[in-house]
């Protein structure tokens, strides 16, 4: 385009104008002064002929003063007209006149007389001075001439002229004109010559030498210039692989965090499914209790309601006159009221959960304990995926307990520990997901791991002296200090506003309430250990019961 | 971008740097100024010598002058390291110090161009922080009548004490102050008391002179005419008087002579005198010449007074004014063939010999007959180191009697020392060292407190304090009556005397120069001859067997 030839044009204009510049003028300068020493010679011929006229004295004052005092009395005569005093300013301006003329002439004289003699003597053909003062008519010029012969022919290039202002740069009233001849055999004049035609050459080479020197400016820069876009180019191609390879990169990783994202939604999916399930068995658990205590409600009423029928029923066969067959089928009726009644003291006895109403009966702790065990082993190792061990001591443990409190009492036990366990995975889960510091594949490790953790809780038994001790230990989630004193009120729960439990049973705040209720009655005491993220342990100090008491029927 | 700009700057500057050493070496930014006083260091002084740029020989005679004036003042340094300066345009100084002062008198040539006067150097002095203690100046007297102008008009405008103006050697007693264009009136056409005023008065109470004045000159200079038998001028018989048989008599006998005129036989010396009116020394040498010749009773006729209205002119020939003066004395000198007439000529050396050269070619008899006087505006050297060009005696063979301030023949050797081969100005050497001597004894002055039993010297604080101490001094270099700045008279004046060998009506090229000195004794004051020298010219061996000049 042609615009932009112009503007490369203007481009390389632009940025070689500098050293363009720069190289004329000192190209310049040195060819001035060259030039002006050149013509040394002539300059200072002129500066001593103008001091040699401007400085000589041949009485008291120089020619410049002399002027000075002429035009002095020619404007005070200008000014007085034809008054009486004008006779003696012209007069005055006679002799001043005379006397400029006699300082010229003074001047001029001595050179005359040695005229041809004295190399270096000007010979002085005319001084010459004009005014120039505005004025009708004009002052006409004082002259001295030598009458010595100009010389003629080519001889006429040795006169020279000089002309300059006599009473300085400034002032040009008056100027002074000289024709003369200063040198009869001038070497210094030759030398000069020969020098000029030297200086001519230097220059020349200079010049010539600034020119390469910029056309190798020129071509340096170019070719630097075409280099570095060379360079650039080279550059551009590196970072566009680099951005290729960056953008691949990102897919890449794009395509890790889908992938992680799909595996999180699946390990969420199968942690609500296993909520789910778990809401599902805590709510029939739930049920189940609910039927129980129903049922035993029931039964009670029941058994109530059959203590009039065996009154009347025994008031029937006490009385007289029943046919055998009657008093038979009454004794069978008793029979199997008492049959009734015997199953639903039975399940009054299995049913029955009100911890104020136990029934204290001496039992071996560790046989409480390891039924327990194994009736929720699998459960725990299937549904809850954590270790449910128990660690029973040798010798038996015998305590009065109430055995269906017990057993729900350590049931509760169980099943908080069981939820510190799920509290921990889910903490594990979420700040394995959370892991900013770690990179996609150590994040995605973090929560695979974080869904391989298992929970692991611990039942173990002992004797301590007087007491009987029960621990349930558990690798949880574990409480804090202000849980850990508050975990034992009613209603007081933190799994109440977690979502891990929503739509669950759990959460009321009644199962370490109602073990604390149970172990009250047993007289035992319920000690907690625990501290956040690191598990907890409780530890039920029971008094230890003596052994030869009746063990209770289980 | 910073880089390009540094580029542009840098290119910029090159180019003005190259175009402003064009103009200036064409000329286009105009002339560096020329006048530039100098700075004074602090607790220094300095005494400003303003002379014309051309004299450089003065400036090595006063320069010699203040060494000379260690002979008399031992503690005294001279520093003249810078006084002779490669740049003829910069300005030579003098550095004085002397021991146990650390302040130090700085002498300074400021030199008087076609560009540069008196006044444009006073205003620059006046400008500087402290002013000169003096100005030493005034070599003619219209240079002293200019500077003592110019320190007038500006003498509320330094910046302390106004310095005080010494005069070397302008001698006129009086000057005229108007405008130079007036300057072409001789003073007896303009009497005015206005335009006339004495020299010594025009910077008033801050002038001091160290030369002899004008009327001091030609007193002594006629009381010497008149003391010598074959200078004294004399009159002549009237033709129609007596006979000329006793006209010889009026030669040596005053008595002689009284007695033929009382008879109306004799006719007085004529006096002819002769003022260039450029010149204030000359207008008033010649008038005090007119003055001194009645007051002394030297009996002559009234002084012919004639007046030329400038001295410009070349070597040889006389100006136009001058040559007309010229004819008209031959007339007056051939009307007395047989008289001694005493022409006053009051200028310097080339107006001089011009005049008296014509008169020699148009009356070469009569030539022979006159004295010329004048004053000291003729030096001692003119007529004997380059007497053979400047006052050859076959040219100009007039008797001549001039004045000197100081012994022009003080060589090394004494009265009877050999000439030395290249003789100087010594009057003028010895009048500078007189000068200065007189300068330093009061601008160092002892501290009174002092307890070192070696003088304390102090420079004086300014120039009050340094006239103060020029007026006290004892004994008085300047008279008391009146105080007026001129120096005492009496005594120490010098006469030099050239006189031509003429034998048989023949001027040999041959001639003695006396010089007498002016003594002062309980009887009053007698000459008394210092030194006879023979000179010889064109090459002729002289008397005493030299080339030029002998004893």
């Amino acid at each position: 385009m042609p615009g932009t030839n112009w503007r490369n044009l203007w481009k390389h204009v632009r940025g070689l104008a500098v050293p363009v510049l720069i190289i004329i003028s000192l190209v310049a300068g040195l060819a001035y002064s060259l030039y002006s020493r050149a013509y040394f010679w002539q300059e200072s011929d002129e500066y001593n002929l103008r001091e040699w006229l401007n400085e000589s004295r041949t009485f008291r004052e120089t020619l410049p003063d002399l002027v000075r005092q002429y035009l002095k009395l020619q404007q005070a005569l200008s000014r007085v007209g034809n008054r009486p005093e004008s006779f003696r300013l012209q007069d005055a301006i006679t002799y001043k006149e005379e006397e400029i003329h006699e300082q010229l002439k003074a001047l001029g004289d001595p050179t005359k007389i040695y005229t041809g003699q004295l190399p270096l003597f000007p010979e002085i053909y005319s001084i010459e001075v004009r005014f120039h003062e505005s004025r009708n008519p004009p002052l006409a010029p004082i002259a001295w001439e030598s009458h010595l012969p100009h010389p003629a022919g080519a001889d006429q290039r040795r006169v020279r002229e000089l002309e300059y202002r006599l009473l300085g740069e400034d002032d040009d009233r008056a100027t002074l004109r000289i024709v003369y001849q200063l040198h009869a055999f001038n070497k210094r004049q030759q030398d000069e010559a020969q020098q000029q035609r030297l200086y001519a050459l230097v220059t020349l080479l200079v010049a010539a030498a600034a020119v390469l020197a910029f056309l190798w400016i020129y071509f340096f820069l170019k070719r630097e210039r075409e280099r570095e876009l060379q360079l650039l180019r080279t550059y551009k191609q590196i970072e566009h692989a680099e951005k290729l390879i960056l953008e691949n990169e990102l897919r890449r990783q794009e395509a890790e965090r889908k992938q992680e994202e799909t595996e999180r939604t699946l390990l969420e999916q199968r942690l609500a499914t296993q909520a789910a399930e778990q809401q599902a068995l805590e709510l029939k658990s739930q049920l189940y209790a609910s039927i129980g205590i129903m049922a035993g409600s029931y039964a009670h009423n029941i058994k109530n309601l059959l203590v009039r029928p065996n009154d009347l029923l025994g008031r029937c066969l006490e009385a007289d006159g029943l046919s055998r067959d009657q008093e038979q089928m009454l004794h069978e009726v008793r029979a199997t009221l008492g049959t009734v009644t015997e199953r639903l003291q039975q399940i009054l006895r299995t049913v029955r959960r009100d911890p104020s109403r136990s029934e204290l009966s001496c039992l071996d702790l560790n046989h409480v304990i390891d039924d327990l065990g194994r009736t929720w082993a699998h459960l725990a190792r299937e549904r809850w995926k954590l270790t449910l061990t128990t660690k029973l001591c040798e010798e038996q443990l015998w305590i009065e307990a109430d055995l269906s409190h017990l057993q729900q009492a350590v049931e509760n036990l169980l099943f908080n520990a069981r939820d510190a366990t799920f509290e921990m995975r889910n903490h594990l889960r979420e700040q394995a997901r959370h892991a900013s510091e770690l990179d996609a594949h150590a994040r995605r490790q973090a929560l695979i791991d974080a869904a391989g953790w298992r929970g692991s809780i611990v039942l173990r038994t002992r004797r301590e002296g007087e007491h009987v001790i029960l621990e349930v230990q558990d690798n949880g989630i574990g409480m804090s200090d202000e849980v850990r004193r508050r975990c034992t009120e009613t209603h007081f729960s933190t799994k109440r506003d977690n979502a891990l439990y929503e739509g669950n049973t759990t959460g009321m705040g009644l199962g370490l309430s109602f073990v604390a209720v149970i172990l009250e009655h047993h007289h035992a005491q319920l000690e907690i250990e625990s501290a956040p993220l690191r598990g907890a342990l409780l530890r039920v100090r029971f008094p230890a019961a003596q052994p030869a008491s009746k063990p209770a029927a289980v | 971008m910073r880089r390009r700009g540094i580029a542009w700057l840098l290119a910029t500057v090159s180019v003005l740097a190259v175009a402003a050493f064009v103009l200036m070496r064409s000329g286009l930014l105009g002339a560096v100024a020329v006048a530039r006083v100098k700075s004074v260091p602090p607790g220094d002084q300095e005494i400003a010598w303003i002379h014309a740029a051309t004299n450089g020989a003065t400036w090595e005679r006063f320069v010699a002058g203040v060494h000379r004036v260690r002979e008399h003042c031992p503690h005294l340094h001279v520093d003249d390291q810078n006084a002779f300066l490669d740049q003829t345009a910069a300005v030579p100084e003098l550095c004085l110090s002397v021991d146990g002062c650390p302040s130090k008198l700085w002498i300074r040539w400021y030199k008087l161009t076609s560009e540069t006067g008196h006044e444009k150097w006073i205003d620059e002095l006046a400008r500087r922080q402290p002013p000169p203690l003096a100005i030493i100046g005034g070599g003619s007297s219209d240079r002293a009548r200019d500077l003592a102008k110019a320190l007038a008009v500006r003498a509320q405008q330094w910046h302390g004490p106004p310095p005080l103006f010494l005069i070397t050697t302008a001698t006129a007693d009086k000057v005229r102050l108007d405008e130079e264009g007036d300057s072409y009136i001789p003073m007896e056409q303009d009497p005015s008391s206005e335009s006339w005023r004495d020299l010594i008065t025009v910077y008033p109470d801050r002038t001091f002179r160290f030369c002899f004045t004008n009327s001091q000159m030609a007193e002594a200079v006629v009381d010497f005419v008149w003391s010598q038998p074959n200078l004294r001028p004399h009159g002549s018989a009237r033709p129609d008087g007596l006979a000329g048989s006793v006209a010889g008599l009026a030669g040596g006998n005053i008595w002689a002579a009284a007695s033929l005129w009382l008879a109306g036989a004799y006719e007085p010396p004529a006096v002819y005198a002769v003022q260039w009116v450029d010149d204030p020394y000359s207008i008033d040498l010649s008038e005090q010449f007119c003055r001194v010749l009645p007051l002394t009773g030297k009996w002559t006729k009234p002084p012919d007074i004639d007046w030329v209205p400038y001295s410009v002119g070349g070597f040889q020939d006389p100006n136009p004014r001058e040559a007309l003066l010229v004819q008209r004395l031959r007339e007056r000198i051939t009307s007395a063939l047989v008289q001694r007439p005493l022409l006053v000529l009051p200028t310097v050396l080339q107006p001089a010999r011009r005049v008296l050269r014509a008169i020699a070619l148009v009356a070469p008899l009569e030539a022979r007959h006159l004295v010329a006087v004048t004053g000291d505006s003729i030096n001692f050297n003119h007529i004997y180191r380059d007497g053979d060009r400047l006052w050859n005696i076959q040219e100009v063979p007039v008797p001549l009697v001039f004045f000197c301030h100081q012994n022009p023949v003080d060589w090394p050797g004494g009265p009877e020392g050999k000439p030395p081969a290249h003789a100087t100005a010594t009057d003028d050497m010895l009048l500078n060292a007189d000068m200065m001597r007189i300068i330093v004894e009061a601008a160092y002055k002892d501290s009174p407190g002092a307890r070192d039993p070696k003088p304390f010297r102090q420079l004086v604080a300014d120039a009050d304090e340094l006239a103060t101490r020029l007026q006290s001094r004892d004994p008085p270099f300047f008279r008391k009556v009146p105080a007026d700045g001129n120096r005492v008279g009496g005594s120490g004046e010098y006469v030099v005397c050239l006189l031509p060998d003429i034998r048989e009506g023949e001027v040999l090229p041959l001639a003695t120069i006396e010089v007498w000195s002016r003594q002062r004794q309980a009887t009053g004051s007698r000459w008394q001859r210092v030194r006879s020298l023979s000179v010889s010219y064109g090459g002729m061996p002289a008397a005493g067997g030299s080339a030029h000049a002998g004893d």
